[in-house]
């Protein structure tokens, strides 16, 4: 695999997205705001030291920080460019290309984010710190590096999921109705609603692989996962995202034989 | 007559697209189901631990959840496509061939983009107002007049706050995040205006009048008449009309176009 030409495309993506700056900036206001209207809710609802269920208002606030911070930023519908391009026959252009079309994508797609990704963490360092009196920090560095880590598995696997559904353009007109359901159920089901462990049916939303973007790295944050679970779920996490880039592989091979373009 | 006329063609135009991509429309009303059903399943779970949030009770907090949602789906059918093509056709000098038309340029901009036929995506919303309104109390026809009244007014003043919005672009080119920044202001409307204080409850009623979007025509049906209300709204309007107009005036007049 020629690495070079994959981390290349990742570079031209990042100052792609760096040349609007502008844009940047507005991203702040997505990342920033909701957190914020959660925490006058949830400050005026767990004042005077209430609780609903294991959650008190700090750790009800640190956790939908964390999650909404990494929610926002998990690529759940891909890039709309991979459906775009089998719909209007620009896929060709990477057909002709020694590259995998999977692997070419996941990383222009981690090019453009990672200013955003900078961006937020910047935005929600400075929620952190207005609201420090509200927040449980978490001191240890070996906790914080594997909340990061959990997340950018979720964020394989969102990417993943949603580059699957983007290929069902070899079958239908548009693909953007499918990807917007996944999106809202991904949402959902992430926990960036509502913490996953209070909710009915819990065994249901918690063995699904959606919470490893944003309600697992949210807990592990919170120190509410023992370090013994950590490699148990960091290779169910690890499976997931195999499972499914073998099921992209699959749809990818049946769908191509579909594909039609006009054209050179 | 010629303005009916016209606005009668996008209309037609706007269904047959629809209609082309039938499947499509219905994943995206099973996602907005998704996302509603987040909603109401978030309230019961936190109307099972608290009697009430600011003294909002979970029927009215459900008629302020469909509230929003009404706001949401009219204006992104009916008048958000056309805002939001605004920048484009600054930023490419395409806004000459509106100006030339002889119509009235703002209304042809905002309507170019209507769905009509996506409409159907308010059954929803309506659904939840029904139901909270049996698990509440019915309003009484007053009331109800009022809460339409309330809910065109917030309606409008959404629409004023995009136009405002996107008549930026007049001055910062290039910029596609701009029209979500009402999305993303939009959050501080999904919960009642009394979890709000001080400070930020005054903003989010005046200069960023978000929070009165939903919370006003929503305490108008459950509760009491309150006229108070619908003066502050119409209040608001008439601000962010003129700001709206004063701003694409003055953006016109700094406009260069292609054909120029």
């Amino acid at each position: 695999m020629n690495f070079r030409a994959y981390v290349g495309s990742a570079k031209m993506e990042m100052k792609n997205t760096l040349a609007y700056k502008a844009n940047l900036v507005f991203y702040l206001t997505y990342v920033i705001i909701p957190p914020l209207a959660i925490f006058f809710l949830w400050s005026f609802i767990l004042r005077d030291g209430k609780t609903i269920q294991t959650y008190d208002l700090t750790s009800m606030v640190t956790y939908f920080l964390i999650t909404q911070l990494f929610v926002t930023n998990t690529p759940f519908s891909a890039w709309s460019e991979i459906g775009d391009g089998i719909r209007n026959g620009d896929l060709t252009l990477w057909l002709l290309k020694p590259i995998d079309h999977y692997f070419l994508y996941l990383f222009r797609l981690v090019g453009s984010w990672i200013p955003l990704w900078i961006t937020s963490f910047g935005g929600v360092a400075i929620v952190f710190l207005a609201l420090r009196h509200y927040i449980e920090f978490q001191s240890n560095i070996i906790v914080n590096l594997v909340t990061i880590i959990f997340w950018l598995g979720g964020i394989v696997f969102g990417f993943t999921l949603g580059y699957l559904f983007n290929l069902l353009a070899f079958w239908i007109d548009r693909s953007s109705g499918v990807l917007m359901l996944s999106s809202s159920a991904a949402y959902f089901l992430s926990g960036a609603v509502f913490p996953l462990d209070i909710l009915p049916f819990k065994e249901i939303w918690l063995a699904l692989p959606y919470k490893y973007c944003g309600f697992f790295p949210a807990q592990v944050y919170l120190g509410r996962v023992p370090n013994s679970e950590w490699p148990i779920e960091f290779v169910k996490l690890c499976s997931w995202i195999l499972i499914t880039v073998i099921f992209t592989k699959i749809i990818w091979r049946i769908g191509i034989k579909r594909y039609q373009a006009a054209g050179g | 007559m010629q303005t009916i006329r016209l606005v009668k063609s996008i209309i037609a135009l706007r269904i047959k697209w629809e209609m082309a991509f039938r499947i499509n429309a219905l994943l995206g009303f099973l996602a907005q189901i998704i996302y509603l059903f987040g909603s109401i399943l978030t309230l019961s779970v936190l109307f099972a631990n608290v009697e009430s949030i600011g003294g909002w009770t979970h029927a009215q907090f459900l008629a302020l959840v469909a509230t929003l949602e009404l706001l949401q789906q009219i204006n992104s059918r009916v008048f958000r496509q056309g805002l939001r093509n605004l920048p484009a056709l600054v930023q490419r000098g395409y806004l000459d061939t509106y100006l030339l038309r002889p119509c009235w340029t703002p209304m042809l901009i905002t309507l170019k983009g209507v769905d009509i036929a996506g409409l159907w995506r308010c059954s929803l919303g309506i659904g939840i107002l029904v139901y909270s309104m049996q698990i509440g109390s019915m309003p009484t026809i007053v009331q109800f007049l009022s809460y339409l009244l309330s809910f065109f007014f917030s309606l409008i003043i959404l629409v004023f706050l995009n136009a405002c919005l996107v008549c930026l672009s007049f001055w910062v080119i290039e910029v596609n995040n701009l029209y979500f920044v009402i999305d993303d202001l939009s959050e501080f409307a999904r919960y009642p205006d009394s979890v709000y204080h001080g400070v930020i409850r005054k903003i989010l009623t005046t200069i960023l009048p978000l929070v009165l979007l939903s919370s006003f025509p929503a305490r108008i049906l459950m509760n009491e008449l309150y006229v108070n209300l619908l003066v502050h709204q119409a209040i608001v309007l008439i601000f962010f009309g003129s700001l709206a107009w004063v701003l694409w005036q003055k953006g016109l007049q700094h406009y260069q176009g292609a054909s120029s």
